[in-house]
């Protein structure tokens, strides 16, 4: 009875201590767990396509744009906007493949690849972004070699490889959509060029205005006024230097 | 039943959660219109499939939360025992809820619809997404009216029917994980039992993951096959759901 009488009289004093030791034990963890930060990763981990099924509900099409949105503005949290030469670039070209299994219609992936990307200041990693929009259009070049040219540019443009650039250039040649531009099928001679193999350009040209010939292929005006300003600036240069196109090894490439 | 049914339609129209949809589906319009806008290149594709996955999401969500309530309120509030006290027999009961919940369905995909058509979604992938996500709600309402039957409580009747919903739309991951061989999983008798389960499991939950792609507003309709499996789907599914509560209702004793 006087116990309780005690505890009465006193329980507003021993809740305050007992609030002030919880408050004090909470300032303690938070001081030895301060440590543990978010991992502020720029280009997120890879999602695994086995659980695609579950995270994605049944609707990929609505998943992958999420995940679009989210590798367009990976790095670009917290208040950062981290340099691309600072991003993963093995990993980002692992996220484009991923995201082609769920849409490999959409232009989504080889535009930001080709167009934001491959800006990186750190030029050798755009050899990621040239590999993965080499694997993306050659899977229907017909339709899909403005992206292959994107490939090409970057190679030839960007990392300056242009042995690269010449195999990227033939493959873009190879496309039989009717829409696209003669200097598609031109381009492994303008690639021969900057490596001064004038025979194999000559030949390139020369097979074209063979086809056109023979009714093969068709060219608009304005085509033939570009493939015609081509020649005649190639054959000043040619001239120049004494090139003799009955020195080339036929079908040089 | 025209009279439950109207009644239906016209406490939805004062429902303020009915009301609540609809307000969330404009504000989910306007969120989807700016977050696909923000992307690079297809901003428009983009727009139509943001819009479709968070209606589909508040759609469904929306319509369990309003099934439920409104089944429990009305054995609450002793609106079944009166009702049942008129020349209405207890099937008929079932099957004017389960229409009256689909009418008040229809009228929210309207705006949906309307929108979709708006941002120049493809038409006849708009008209047969339309069509497959009235089926899945129209199953989501037969498990809320069911489960609200069964359960006495409608905080628990809509965890049951939102469990069930997310349970359907993985069941492709179930299904391909009952196929994966022997030798990639390590097999013992915990691993054999729940590989049983999910079969069992496969067996007794309909394949919402097939309905409403929204690649068909953007691409237009590639398969024709899932269109079929889906109206099958919905087929059996739906009077299986309402012969399940005619029996449960039937035995139910006031």
């Amino acid at each position: 009875m006087a116990c309780n009488l005690f505890f009465y009289q006193h329980i507003r004093k021993f809740s305050l201590i007992l609030f002030c030791s919880f408050l004090a034990l909470q300032v303690f963890f938070q001081l030895k767990t301060e440590y543990i930060k978010p991992n502020l990763y720029i280009v997120p981990p890879v999602p695994n396509d086995k659980l695609v099924d579950v995270a994605s509900l049944g609707d990929k099409e609505f998943y992958f744009r999420i995940l679009a949105l989210k590798i367009q503005n990976a790095g670009d949290t917290f208040g950062r906007f981290p340099p691309l030469k600072d991003y993963d670039y093995e990993k980002l070209y692992q996220w484009f493949t991923f995201l082609d299994t769920l849409n490999d219609k959409s232009s989504i992936i080889p535009f930001l690849a080709s167009f934001h990307f491959s800006q990186t200041q750190n030029k050798p990693d755009t050899i990621h972004m040239a590999r993965y929009l080499d694997n993306y259009a050659s899977r229907n070049i017909d339709e899909y070699w403005w992206w292959m040219y994107q490939a090409v540019a970057i190679a030839q443009f960007t990392l300056e490889d242009f042995d690269l650039a010449l195999k990227l250039a033939y493959k873009l040649s190879e496309n039989k959509n009717d829409n696209a531009p003669l200097w598609t099928k031109q381009y492994p001679a303008f690639v021969h060029l900057k490596l001064n193999d004038s025979c194999s350009a000559f030949f390139i040209v020369n097979q074209i205005l063979q086809d056109y010939d023979s009714g093969k292929v068709k060219f608009k005006e304005k085509e033939l006024d570009f493939l015609h300003y081509f020649i005649t600036h190639r054959l000043n240069k040619l001239e120049s230097e004494k090139f003799d196109p009955r020195k080339c090894k036929s079908g040089a490439k | 039943m025209k009279t439950i049914l109207k009644y239906i339609l016209l406490t939805a129209i004062r429902d303020k959660l009915y009301l609540g949809i609809l307000f969330l589906l404009a504000a989910a319009f306007g969120i989807s219109s700016i977050l696909g806008n923000t992307l690079a290149t297809e901003k428009v594709a983009t727009s139509i499939v943001y819009i479709a996955g968070s209606a589909r999401i508040i759609f469904a969500v929306g319509m369990i939360l309003f099934t439920c309530f409104y089944v429990r309120k009305s054995f609450d509030n002793k609106e079944v025992e009166f009702i049942l006290s008129k020349a209405v027999s207890r099937n008929q009961l079932i099957i004017s809820y389960l229409l009256g919940f689909s009418v008040v369905a229809l009228f929210i995909l309207i705006p949906i619809g309307l929108a979709l058509f708006l941002i120049n979604a493809n038409l006849i992938g708009l008209a047969f997404w339309l069509m497959s996500i009235f089926f899945e709600i129209f199953i989501l309402i037969s498990v809320a009216v069911l489960s609200s039957l069964i359960l006495k409580s409608a905080v628990t009747s809509i965890l049951a029917t939102l469990g069930f919903y997310i349970l359907s739309r993985m069941m492709a991951f179930f299904v391909l994980t009952v196929d994966l061989p022997t030798k990639m999983i390590d097999f013992n008798n915990i691993t054999a039992s729940l590989d049983s389960l999910l079969k069992l499991m496969s067996f007794i939950f309909p394949r919402l993951d097939l309905f409403a792609h929204s690649n068909m507003l953007i691409y237009g309709i590639n398969d024709y096959q899932f269109i079929i499996i889906t109206c099958v789907q919905s087929l059996i599914y739906i009077p299986l759901l309402a012969f399940m509560s005619f029996s449960d209702f039937n035995k139910k004793q006031f």
